[in-house]
């Protein structure tokens, strides 16, 4: 289980969290959706340790967060897949190991032909795999998404948020996803998080009864949840 | 100087036949025929200058090749120029690797920084001559004034193109990074040295220079060996062809650290960069 609780967090007079509470249970994947600058990355940051609560608790699996950034962060020096094994390299993985598990990544992300290209030779769909195949790498105790998709077009989009449901099937683990898009919530999440307001607070729950990986676009359970969301989010924005 | 243009555009064959010809010529001939040129027309202009002055004042290039000639066979060109290469090797080495270090550690900690700031500053404003004289009190003559005056001009330059490079490394590299729990020497071996390496590149190329310069300058003022001694030997002497011979040995060490040392360094870490 991943959890935050009772966390407050302030950048300067800037209080973005106040005695907030979230969870995301051990094989579950919850969507964060709420407004540009709300605070959201903040909560990412706060569940991988890289920044420490001013107040509050935050539980964690025991190992690594796999995180998947809005930008690929690749080293520009290093090939496809030597960034791809960034992770095990830290780790202190064998070279064999390292080998076996890279490859298999690289494989399963459709990297295989690219593995010793550099991030500049890549598309931004193609950096983007590069990213989520070292988040999986790893074998992350928990994943921790922000907009991971938001600057690929719909087709790529549907693509690697496939890939992402394979990995999580195959491991469940619990996951934050940040996104904006309704759809990629409605797909994706068991649980959706509406989030809002200053200090944050959870505006909305929705939870979603079909698992993630048997969910099809067009199920009428996925287009409710998709025109709650929208209205949620249409309202939000006419009170914010 | 050479030395001063290390970027990564005469490296490597990039892209060389993708390119549609045109009348322009390529870089990689325009790379060693024009530095060619410019060394043919200096050469022209010094013999022109000769042909006017009197060898003590000018003397021919053909005269300073046949002095140059006559210390390697004589003898005296080898023994100090093994000498002066050791310190300045020494100096360059010890110099580069303090200031690399300090630069890491300062680039990281704002409170180091400003503890060694002050200090790097007197290094690298007092004027290098002062140094000498100063040395030359402390040391008399010997290694250790040139070697101690080069290595408080060079410090300084590597630790401030080190700390520059350090706070110009992208923040969320750093995050990412951190997150997948890349520490230590791996964290520089990965991360800090290649973002550095264009910075620290730049500063080692100038550090290399001053070097020479000031380390052959030490010499020629405060050592009975070495080439810079023997420049100032030749000087009493009035053999201003040998003063010359002893100028283009010293530029030829500057030449040889580009050559084998920065240019190799520079063109490994923009390898990279020039895949197409």
């Amino acid at each position: 289980m991943l959890a935050l609780e009772g966390v407050s967090k302030a950048y300067g007079s800037n209080q973005v969290l106040s005695g907030f509470s979230l969870t995301a249970g051990a094989q579950e994947i919850v969507c964060l959706l709420g407004p540009s600058g709300c605070g959201k990355t903040t909560l990412l940051n706060l569940a991988a340790g890289l920044t420490s609560p001013d107040a509050g608790k935050i539980v964690r699996p025991p190992g690594r967060p796999g995180y998947v950034f809005q930008e690929p962060r690749l080293l520009p020096w290093q090939t496809a897949a030597q960034n791809l094994a960034l992770g095990l390299r830290a780790s202190g993985l064998p070279e064999g190991e390292r080998r076996s598990v890279v490859a298999e990544y690289l494989e399963r992300l459709g990297l295989a032909e690219v593995a010793g290209l550099y991030p500049h030779q890549l598309s931004g769909g193609m950096r983007q795999r590069v990213a989520l195949g070292r988040a999986f790498a790893v074998d992350p105790a928990y994943l921790l998404l922000d907009e991971p998709f938001k600057s690929l077009d719909v087709g790529l989009r549907l693509d690697l948020l496939r890939l992402l449901l394979e990995e999580w099937q195959r491991r469940p683990r619990p996951v934050l996803f940040v996104t904006h898009d309704t759809a990629e919530a409605a797909l994706a999440a068991q649980r959706i998080v509406v989030l809002g307001g200053q200090p944050l607070a959870v505006r909305e729950e929705l939870a979603l009864a079909t698992p993630p990986a048997q969910r099809r676009p067009d199920a009428p359970e996925v287009h409710q949840a998709e025109a709650r969301l929208y209205a949620l989010l249409a309202e939000r924005l006419s009170t914010d | 100087m050479d030395l001063m243009r290390l970027d990564n555009t005469r490296s490597g064959p990039a892209g060389a036949g993708r390119k549609p010809p045109s009348r322009r010529r390529g870089p990689e001939a325009g790379a060693i025929l024009w530095p060619l040129a410019g060394v043919a027309l200096l050469i022209a202009a010094w013999g022109g200058l000769a042909a006017f002055y009197p060898p003590i004042l000018v003397p021919s290039p053909l005269q300073v090749l046949g002095e140059l000639g006559r210390l390697a066979l004589g003898g005296r060109l080898w023994p100090a120029l093994t000498i002066t290469v050791a310190r300045l090797a020494f100096a360059f080495a010890l110099g580069s690797a303090l200031g690399i270090a300090l630069g890491l550690a300062a680039g990281r900690s704002a409170v180091l920084e400003a503890l060694l700031r002050p200090g790097m500053g007197v290094a690298a404003g007092v004027p290098p001559i002062a140094w000498i004289a100063l040395a030359l009190i402390w040391f008399g003559t010997g290694s250790p004034t040139p070697i101690v005056v080069a290595l408080l001009v060079t410090l300084p330059v590597v630790f401030a193109s080190t700390t520059a490079g350090v706070h110009a490394i992208d923040r969320d590299l750093l995050a990412m990074a951190q997150v997948f729990g890349l520490r230590g020497v791996a964290l520089v071996r990965e991360l800090y040295l290649p973002a550095l390496a264009p910075h620290l590149l730049a500063g080692l190329a100038t550090a290399a220079t001053l070097t020479v310069r000031i380390g052959i300058m030490g010499e020629f003022l405060a050592s009975d060996t070495g080439v810079g001694s023997a420049m100032a030997l030749a000087r009493t002497q009035l053999n201003t062809a040998q003063v010359v011979a002893w100028v283009l040995v010293a530029l030829a060490l500057l030449w040889l650290s580009e050559g084998l040392l920065l240019g190799p360094l520079a063109r490994r870490a923009a390898a990279w960069r020039t895949e197409p």
